[in-house]
């Protein structure tokens, strides 16, 4: 298990490299001088010049690249040309904000999802299985911009029970339930759909028929013996979907005004503010890959099979 | 071992329906205590160092808590701020600002002198790479300031601790307006060192009515009114400015209370004029502003001045106005708008005018067989292609072809910079309310591309006029060459002029005593006053 999890650590680095180097190239090759942005509306070539230097923009793009990438191998993800600030730091303020909502939201999809995925497994083909399926195939389509926006209207606005937005939340959770609802409501719809096949298939398997002819109970058949082994693929979306939420929804976070990663993201991004951007893209691949890797090791873990496979993928 | 997983998943999923329970709804009041004002900024103001901010946010929250030697008050007239009083020499070269002598920072240092002097000189200091060094080139030894070439600038000196002297290297009549700026906001000297490394600006100290209490970035801003404040203390207690990009997140905080203000555009403004609850809360202000299509008067066909004034003849500007704006915009006849100095009130435009407009485009050659095609490069944003589409149908009855070309705001700004669109929707927004900002920034040829002449305009004549204009004091006279030169210029059709359009705010019930002045992103709020 140690090799296995040293050689899946090792694998992360050269993942980790590319991003350093495709993040750089993309913001290289886009259009747009950030100069610009940062120069206003009327400022003279000169002072253009002047800022471009200031920000290291008239240094060749490799040196720029090698400079960059040294630094943040020293841990450095350099500073905002607008507010001056390291990048890290921001980052450091404003990820709890985005993990409180990742993690709310993935309670809704799990716990809706889930339960939803039931019903419709058990129920397969009546009309509330038909339900279900109605239910997920609206979420998977509605855009969150627009359930976002409806959610807020009605409950926030109309209905006011929940504030509409999640600019002082403090300590309490509550500001993050609508938004959370929002984001999560439409993994909930994917999982349900994942959860309703994998029980369906385990239900019919020949363990189940025996555990029904011995007489067991229908839930324990359900909960204890079907479930719990339909539960597999279910934690493949969970991890996929908890790394996407962890590197912010710019949508969400905008509509339900939360300050987290996926705002500071798109400030910076119509700011051309670069630092910010790279930094924020490393911290996302980071993220995701750290979190695959944690799936992947608690896999091995769960099933040897699926160790022993890989090892010797990788022997080959 | 999938047990395991599963009771995992099972307690974390209670810790934290539990955690939801115990805290319960959190106490989301954005207005607590008396005189809170709830605002909104469109995106967060990051940058709260004067010298380096070209943000209209930005600048609303500077406006609040730093002051200048000057100000534009709340009726558009120019008082001292800092400054007790001011004098111009008789050649128009230099000034004596004296200053007012209990004035303190937020951090409690008594305002000198030295201050002022550090402030401007910051502003062309090369290490600062100020955005903004224009405001003050025409100091004198600027130049040589911003190259390096000395290490303070030779015209702003301090004569005595209250006194400060700024001497230009040649007349230059508008100056006292751009001291309005907030470039020229000024700083505590003595807090050189947290200036130099940025660590200041989390929380400026200036000497402004208010002061920063909170900060979230991306969320919120909360300033309180400073009780040191030297001139008319505010009547407000706090003010809190809450970042919200989103135009329709900001309509639904306001129409559940939480917002005092609220900005209205052409997609809104008319659902709230017709609710009668809100439209008589509802303000039109005349903005200092000029929209227009810029052509490249250096390449074809827009070289061709017949050209040019054709396509200014072929638009029905009254139609748009009203279908757009609800007749919220004046059409423009030169690029000064109205109630700004130089502004040219009798002023002929080009009209509606098909006929003239066929027959110039029929001289420079083209027609039915041959039509005049080209594009428009545009932001790629809806409120641009609600009047680029319009312009594109009313150019197209009269056999003018117009593709028009979206493109990213930074991308837009470089392509039109390095002359490569032939034509371009954009807009002037200005600075101080002189006709200068709305001439030499525009169109002199010094101001090629990012100088703000993105139209390439070189005319040796109009650069010789807003040279010799500048110089004059006598704002009278001041406004009539700058009403010669706006004429002249609008003459030579150096764009497809549209119109100066009126900004629109609706207040809630709860605000009485707002002033709003074409400078309302520089407004000190002294005067606003909130029930709650």
């Amino acid at each position: 298990m140690l090799e296995f999890t040293l050689r899946r650590i090792t694998g992360t680095i050269p993942v980790l490299l590319g991003i350093l180097f495709v993040a750089f190239t993309v913001l290289y090759l886009i259009p747009g001088n950030p100069a610009l942005t940062v120069a206003g509306p009327r400022a003279d070539q000169e002072t253009i010049d002047r800022i471009s230097k200031e920000m290291g923009l008239d240094k060749p793009v490799h040196a720029r690249f090698f400079s960059y990438a040294s630094r943040v191998c020293q841990g450095n993800l350099g500073e905002s040309v607008v507010s001056g600030k390291p990048v890290l730091e921001s980052i450091a303020e404003k990820f709890p904000y985005t993990i409180k909502l990742a993690l709310i939201a993935m309670l809704f999809s799990v716990v809706i999802g889930v339960i939803t995925g039931i019903i419709g497994a058990v129920t397969n083909g009546r009309w509330l299985d038909r339900l279900c399926t109605f239910f997920s195939v609206t979420g998977i389509s509605i855009p969150v911009f627009l359930s976002g926006l409806i959610f807020l209207y009605v409950f926030a606005v109309k209905l006011r029970w929940f504030p509409t937005s999640g600019f002082r939340g403090g300590d309490s959770l509550w500001p993050f339930i609508l938004p959370a609802f929002t984001l999560g409501i439409r993994s909930a719809a994917f999982l349900a759909r994942i959860v309703r096949s994998s029980l369906i298939e385990v239900l019919n398997q020949d363990f189940i028929r025996t555990a029904r002819a011995k007489g067991l109970k229908p839930m324990r058949i359900l909960l204890r013996h079907g479930l719990v082994n339909a539960l597999i693929p279910v934690v493949t979306v969970i991890g996929l979907d908890l790394s996407s939420y962890l590197n912010g929804s710019v949508i969400v976070e905008t509509i339900f005004d939360l300050p987290g990663i996926g705002r500071f993201a798109m400030d910076a991004i119509l700011k051309r503010d670069y630092p910010v951007i790279q930094g924020v893209v490393l911290f996302g691949a980071f993220i995701f890959i750290m979190v695959n890797l944690f799936i992947d090791l608690l896999y091995a873990y769960i099933n040897p099979k699926i160790r022993d496979e890989m090892m010797r993928k990788s022997e080959k | 071992m999938k047990r395991i997983l599963f009771s995992m998943l099972l307690i974390g999923l209670i810790a934290f329906t539990a955690n939801l329970i115990l805290n319960g709804p959190a106490q989301t009041n954005t207005s607590e205590g008396t005189g809170v004002f709830s605002g909104y900024l469109s995106s967060e103001p990051s940058n709260l160092d004067p010298a380096r901010g070209v943000d209209v946010n930005e600048a609303s929250v500077q406006a609040k808590i730093f002051d200048g030697l000057v100000r534009y008050d709340e009726s558009m007239k120019l008082v001292g701020s800092l400054a007790e009083s001011w004098s111009v020499n008789s050649d128009g070269k230099e000034y004596l600002f004296k200053l007012h002598q209990n004035v303190f920072f937020h951090n409690g240092q008594k305002l000198t002198a030295d201050d002022v002097v550090f402030s401007l000189d910051r502003v062309l200091a090369p290490e600062v790479a100020s955005p903004r060094s224009w405001v003050l080139e025409k100091v004198e030894g600027a130049q040589e300031r911003m190259k390096g070439e000395t290490t303070r600038v030779a015209g702003i000196r301090k004569v005595d601790d209250f006194t400060v002297s700024i001497k230009l290297s040649s007349p230059f009549a508008p100056f006292m307006s751009l001291l309005t700026m907030p470039a020229c906001y000024v700083l505590p000297h003595k807090s050189a060192e947290a200036i130099k490394d940025k660590s200041f600006f989390e929380k400026p100290a200036g000497t402004g009515p208010f002061k920063i209490v909170e900060r979230v970035r991306d969320s919120y801003v909360r300033l309180a009114s400073y009780q040191g404040y030297a001139g008319p203390k505010p009547r407000l207690a706090e003010i809190e400015l809450r970042i919200i990009p989103e135009n329709m997140k900001a309509e639904m905080e306001f129409e559940s209370g939480n917002l005092d203000l609220l900005q209205l555009y052409p997609s809104n403004y008319e659902r709230f004029r017709s609710d009668p609850h809100h439209s008589k809360r509802i303000h039109d202000i005349p903005a200092m502003n000029v929209f227009y299509v810029g052509f490249n008067n250096q390449k074809a066909p827009f070289d061709d001045v017949r050209v040019r004034k054709a396509l200014n003849m072929l638009i029905d500007r009254e139609k748009i106005i009203n279908a757009v704006y609800q007749g919220r915009a004046v059409a423009a006849n030169g690029s000064i708008p109205p109630g700004i100095l130089g502004f040219s009130k009798d002023a002929k435009g080009y009209g509606y005018n098909p006929v003239e407009g066929k027959k110039l485009l029929k001289e420079a050659g083209y027609d039915k067989s041959r039509p005049l095609t080209f594009d428009i490069y545009q932001k790629s944003a809806q409120a641009a292609f609600e009047i680029t589409r319009l312009i594109q149908g009313e150019l197209k009855k009269h056999g003018v072809v117009v593709n028009l070309k979206p493109m990213e705001w930074s991308a837009l700004k470089d392509s039109i910079n390095k002359g490569e669109a032939p034509a371009f929707y954009l807009s002037w927004f200005g600075d101080y309310p002189d006709g200068e900002n709305f001439l030499y920034p525009l169109f002199h040829s010094n101001n090629w591309g990012s100088g703000g002449n993105r139209a390439r305009f070189k005319s040796e004549e109009i650069d010789n006029m807003i040279e010799e204009a500048v110089k004059i004091q006598d704002p009278d006279l001041r406004a009539q060459a700058y009403d010669r030169i706006n004429r002249r210029v609008y003459d030579q059709a150096p764009w497809l002029y549209l119109w100066h359009c009126s900004e629109s705010y609706l207040t809630s019930s709860d605000v009485s005593n707002i002033d709003f002045s074409p400078l309302f992103f520089c407004d000190k709020a002294l005067t606003l006053s909130v029930k709650h």
